[in-house]
């Protein structure tokens, strides 16, 4: 009773998950295109069931079924030929039986019956080596080559042909057929081939839609075998259906179906699809049918089948019936299955909004789902007359689970420990007790990470793969809940992902796990490298100089660049950003022998802008080369790789959104880029102010120009468009420096060589 | 020099004559679309007082088989009563879309061969009836845009022997979004009136037929690029839901086959939810079920007819109603669907 009490706590904390579901979740805004396959966790292994079954495939692949199966065909040629072997004593090689029975010419098999004849009759072309052929000739074989004979002439007559075209029927021929076959049925002596011969008969009548034909022969034949079983009888079975069908009468055709499929792996898939109840009396009359409790069930379980079922109902049913039955397991993996789907780690799954608009799950009726089936669960699990009573206690725990009470479900695993049936069930156990024990996590603490490690140090965390992305969902949830930005990241993301837009909240978190001197074993694996012994905080360091790089914040940026030590500063690129480039080229790197690494790049920037005020003579220069330096860096120069780690060519069509950073479905924070260039701008514009030499005053004027112009490209509302060869009409508040280089420097060698180079310039100086 | 009175009143007789059109030459059809063509008594009936001269017989399905990895004909028709001398049919194939996902472009010569000679193979048994056109029938794709209209080319070749013209039915979508969708290489369009409404979503009144919904997309109707027939919806079906999803569509339910009030329990106007699980016409529906049954009515389909007849540019067009089956027609008096064709006969 206390069970059953504990259901309506158990539906509280149900409704209270799926309420979770409400609050809004942040969706990655990268654009498409998207792949919107189901996100989840599943922890049940099939094999806690006898797959061996001859239904399981039907139930636990439910959703699959009909893609997963091999053909028919090849199940039933497999089945017939093991038959026809264990009828010859395991003699004869299964791909000799296959070439006479399937491949052979009807003129093959006469020749054989002629060599039977002979005394010293030798069997030759395919059938000289065949062990069949030979058995069937060394022990004169008649009454099985005379029927294989038949068999021959009636293949032509019973081809199902293609669904483009009909198979033409001779109904005379075919008439004929069974006329010769009832004859040879009636001489035969074994029961085994009146059998076969029973079945050639009933299928040609079948076959040409003569249904009351069919049922007579069927009614006439059938009494006169006195057989061993035989794959046979199911076969004949489902012509009898079928004729079954022809006539209307659809319950007695479904009751064989039902029979066939519980029967006849080879005839399953047909007896499936075939099997058709169209009213609840058609149901109750095809119930009556059954004569045992088996046949019964087997009629709940082929109506449970459908993947949509609410198979509660037809469990309880067949619980009633035969509570040992086989499906009834089966059915219960499949219904936890669609439930693990719904409602496992819902709070954390990160995909949970893409799940239910593209999916609906969870299902709307989920906790009510569930609640049936615990029900039942209990009920089955404390009575103990179930075919496995340990696979039905597991359910119990986990359904628990499912439901979101991970203490009730601890508590019913726990104590299993050590007294399940089988090992695959002993390690189900431990499986689903790990599941709880993380799902069940609240806080974050040494003690969690240390737990999380040695779990994934065992093997089951490698042979069931999904316990990987359960826990790093379920770790990102508790970390952000915690505040712990950081780990949250690395559960979530490589970190290589924050290089698109470092996060200095990140870094530094994480810096400071880098720098602890007692670390858990889950804060090691975040931050060691794969030799085990260095951190990544050379590479965290980096990034928050780069990030200040790019924010143009120069004396923040190498600030973060000395903290590295100075044997890794060369680790992260050598660059030469000093050269003067008039022509923007972003993939015109030229690698130098004497590159330098950023923190030297940003000490000499700052030792050129000392000097550069030192020295009033020279300021100019030093000024240019800093305003060289810094445009080199941005998204338009050729080192954008100094102030950047990724560079994207779509941005170019988006900049005139006014912003920096832009979705890209890699970056968790979108990927920032370096297009500011009012930095360098005010350093060409002291370069030319202070310029005596009208050479370098035109080029920095010119270079001013070009920074003047890409503020316009990236001021939000910008009219510029990246398509088409137009050359943009820029407002005259952005042509101040084009206006100075046309009105002070038309004079320099260094104009005539840009007015040839830049077209945009040589348009704007052949203005009026 | 002024013009005399009589010759102004002549020449303004005459103009005005000459923008006064005539009415639209419409022709009244029917599709059917069972897999056994034997008319009863009362569809004869209908085609009898409509003066039905066309029919649409869909004479097969192409489908894809997951298992085979192959395109398969399904539902071929089987004509069991003869249709009368001289009615004119229009055979029609149904494609589905998911057959030209998977299908392989290098395949679609095979398929454009399969499907021909599956057609002609047909018509060989229909000698008495007047053949001037083939439908083709499909809900193509953006993605599969290009494979379909490729098939259709391909078609066109196989079936040349038989001197007819194409035409393939055209979805609200296509009309609205043709520059995405483009339009099929054939002779003519059907105009698909019908199926409007997202059927999967549990809010939906009636994706059957909802002019609020219809209207929106017939804006660019007149600049469609093929002259259009029209199709209309006579059906009604209802909508199987479980756990919020739908599952399935149950064709032609009837709200008597759910009147039972121990198995059904009405919710609203068309909302009935199941309380007691049970078998339905086949489905085994469980309890908690919901069904929406969508129908048509006669006032939208007049408003429908309202609507739609100052958008169709062509004057010459079959008016085709979906489709013809007693169990579809009993809703619809023969006068409302005399209404009906009258209005789209109206300029």
């Amino acid at each position: 009773m206390k069970k059953y009490k504990n259901i309506t706590l158990l539906g509280l904390s149900i409704f209270c998950f799926l309420a979770t579901l409400l609050v809004p979740v942040k969706i990655s805004k990268g654009c498409g295109p998207y792949d919107n396959f189901f996100y989840g966790y599943s922890f049940l292994n099939p094999k806690i069931v006898d797959l061996d079954a001859p239904k399981a495939r039907y139930f636990a692949g439910f959703e699959k079924v009909f893609k997963q199966v091999r053909p028919t065909e090849d199940i039933q040629q497999k089945d017939n030929l093991t038959e026809w072997q264990e009828r010859f004593c395991d003699g004869p090689r299964l791909l000799d039986l296959q070439y006479v029975i399937y491949k052979s010419s009807l003129t093959e098999m006469r020749r054989l019956k002629t060599l039977m004849k002979q005394k010293n009759g030798q069997l030759s072309g395919q059938f000289a080596n065949n062990t069949f052929a030979r058995h069937l000739l060394q022990n004169k074989c008649e009454e099985a080559v005379d029927y294989l004979i038949f068999a021959k002439r009636c293949e032509p007559h019973v081809l199902i042909g293609s669904s483009w075209k009909a198979p033409y029927r001779d109904a005379v021929a075919v008439q004929f057929l069974i006329k010769d076959g009832r004859k040879a049925f009636k001489k035969t002596k074994s029961h085994y081939f009146r059998l076969r011969y029973a079945y050639q008969i009933i299928r040609l009548a079948h076959y040409k839609n003569d249904y009351e034909q069919t049922l007579a022969l069927y009614d006439d034949l059938m009494p006169k075998i006195d057989n061993d079983p035989s794959i046979i009888e199911d076969w004949i079975l489902g012509h009898k259906a079928g004729a079954l069908i022809g006539l209307g009468r659809n319950v007695e055709a479904s009751y064989l179906y039902s029979k066939i499929f519980h029967n006849t792996p080879s005839k399953r898939v047909s007896a499936y699809r075939s099997f058709s109840i169209k009213t609840d009396e058609e149901w109750l009359a095809c119930l009556k049918l059954c004569q045992s409790d088996t046949e019964r069930a087997t009629l709940y379980a082929l109506r449970a089948n459908d993947p949509l079922s609410h198979g509660v109902e037809e469990m309880r049913a067949i619980y009633e019936i035969d509570p040992k039955n086989e499906h009834l397991e089966l059915l219960l993996v499949r219904e936890i299955q669609k439930l693990e789907k719904d409602l496992l780690g819902i709070d954390f799954n990160k995909k949970k909004r893409s799940n239910r608009r593209f999916h609906q799950i969870p299902r709307k009726g989920a906790g009510k789902n569930l609640l049936d089936l615990l029900q039942l669960v209990l009920k089955i699990s404390d009575e103990n007359k179930a075919q496995t009573p340990d696979l039905w206690h597991i359910a119990e725990g986990y359904l628990e689970l499912l439901g979101g009470d991970y203490y009730a479900a601890r508590k019913t695993l726990t104590p299993l420990r050590g007294s399940m049936a089988t090992e695959v069930l002993e390690e189900q156990l431990e499986v689903l007790i790990m599941v709880a024990n993380i799902d069940g996590l609240e806080e974050v603490n040494t003690e969690m990470e240390d737990l999380i490690v040695d779990y994934e140090e065992t093997e089951l965390f490698t042979k069931y793969p999904d316990f990987d992305k359960f826990v790093r969902d379920k770790l990102t949830k508790l970390y952000k809940e915690e505040g712990y930005h950081g780990k949250a990241f690395l559960e979530e993301f490589k970190i290589n992902q924050l290089k698109y837009f470092p996060q200095l909240e990140i870094i530094d978190e994480l810096i400071a796990i880098c720098q602890k001197e007692s670390r858990s074993k889950l804060e090691n694996e975040m931050v060691l490298k794969k030799d085990g012994l260095t951190t990544i905080e050379s590479d965290l360091w980096d990034m928050k100089g780069t990030y200040f790089l790019g924010q143009m914040q120069l004396e923040s940026a190498l600030e973060a660049f000395r903290k590295m030590p100075r044997k890794d500063r060369d680790d992260f690129g050598l660059f030469n950003p000093f050269r003067a480039e008039f022509v923007d080229c972003v993939n015109c790197r030229i690698i130098d022998t004497v590159g330098l690494n950023k923190t030297v790049i940003l000490e000499q920037i700052l030792e050129l802008e000392y000097k550069a005020k030192a020295d009033m003579e020279k300021g100019a220069a030093y000024y240019y080369q800093i305003g060289n330096a810094l445009y080199n860096m941005t998204y338009f120069g050729y080192e954008w790789e100094v102030a950047d780690y990724f560079r994207s060519g779509t941005s170019w069509g988006r900049l005139k959104s006014g912003e920096a950073v832009f979705a890209n479905r890699q970056a968790p924070y979108g990927n920032h880029e370096t297009i500011n260039c009012s930095l360098p701008l005010y350093y060409y514009d002291k370069a030319f102010r202070l310029a005596k030499n009208n050479e370098l005053g035109a080029k920095a004027a010119f270079m001013a120009a070009k920074c003047q112009q890409n503020l316009f490209y990236t001021e939000k509302g910008s009219e510029y468009s990246i398509y088409g060869n137009d050359i943009p009409n820029v407002p005259d508040e952005y042509r101040q420096y084009f206006k100075i280089l046309k009105d002070y420097y038309s004079n320099t060698t260094f104009y005539e060589e840009v007015v040839e180079e830049c077209l945009y310039f040589e348009k704007y100086a052949a203005r009026l | 020099m002024a013009i005399k009175p009589f010759y102004l009143l002549f020449f303004l007789f005459f103009f005005f004559q000459s923008c006064k059109q005539e009415p639209a030459k419409i022709t009244p059809a029917f599709y059917h679309w069972q897999t056994k063509l034997d008319l009863s008594s009362t569809e004869i009936a209908y085609l009898k007082d409509l003066n039905v001269q066309k029919i649409y017989p869909k004479f097969f399905d192409v489908d894809w088989d997951f298992n085979a990895q192959e395109a398969i004909a399904k539902a071929t028709l089987i004509v069991a009563s003869g249709l009368s001398d001289g009615v004119e049919i229009v055979p029609t194939v149904f494609i589905t879309n998911r057959t030209l996902v998977n299908l392989p472009k290098e395949k679609l010569p095979d398929l454009a061969e399969k499907i021909a000679q599956k057609l002609l193979g047909q018509l060989e048994g229909l000698s008495n009836v007047v053949l001037k056109e083939i439908q083709f029938d499909c809900d193509w794709s953006k993605s599969t845009q290009q494979k379909y209209f490729t098939l259709l080319k391909l078609l066109r070749k196989e079936l040349q022997s038989i001197e007819i013209r194409l035409s393939a039915t055209i979805r609200l979508h296509q009309i609205k979004y043709v520059a995405e969708t483009g339009v099929p290489p054939v002779e003519r369009g059907m105009l698909m009136y019908y199926n409007m409404g997202k059927v999967q979503e549990i809010t939906t009144g009636n994706s059957i037929l909802d002019n609020q919904i219809g209207q929106q997309y017939l804006a660019k109707l007149k600049q469609y690029p093929l002259p259009l027939d029209l199709a209309l919806p006579l059906f009604k079906w209802g909508v199987l839901f479980r756990d919020n999803k739908m599952i399935k569509l149950l064709n032609q339910l009837e709200e008597a086959a759910i009147a039972d009030q121990e198995r059904f329990r009405k919710i609203d106007k068309n909302h009935w939810q199941v309380i007691k699980s049970t078998y339905l016409d086949g489905v085994y529906l469980y309890k908690n079920d919901e069904i929406r049954i969508e129908k048509v009515v006669f006032n939208e389909l007049s408003a429908a007819a309202g609507l739609l007849q100052p958008q169709l540019k062509t004057a010459d067009r079959s008016i085709v109603f979906y489709h013809l089956d007693s169990m579809v027609l009993k809703d619809f008096e023969l006068e409302e669907l005399n209404q009906v064709l009258l209005k789209l006969r109206k300029e």
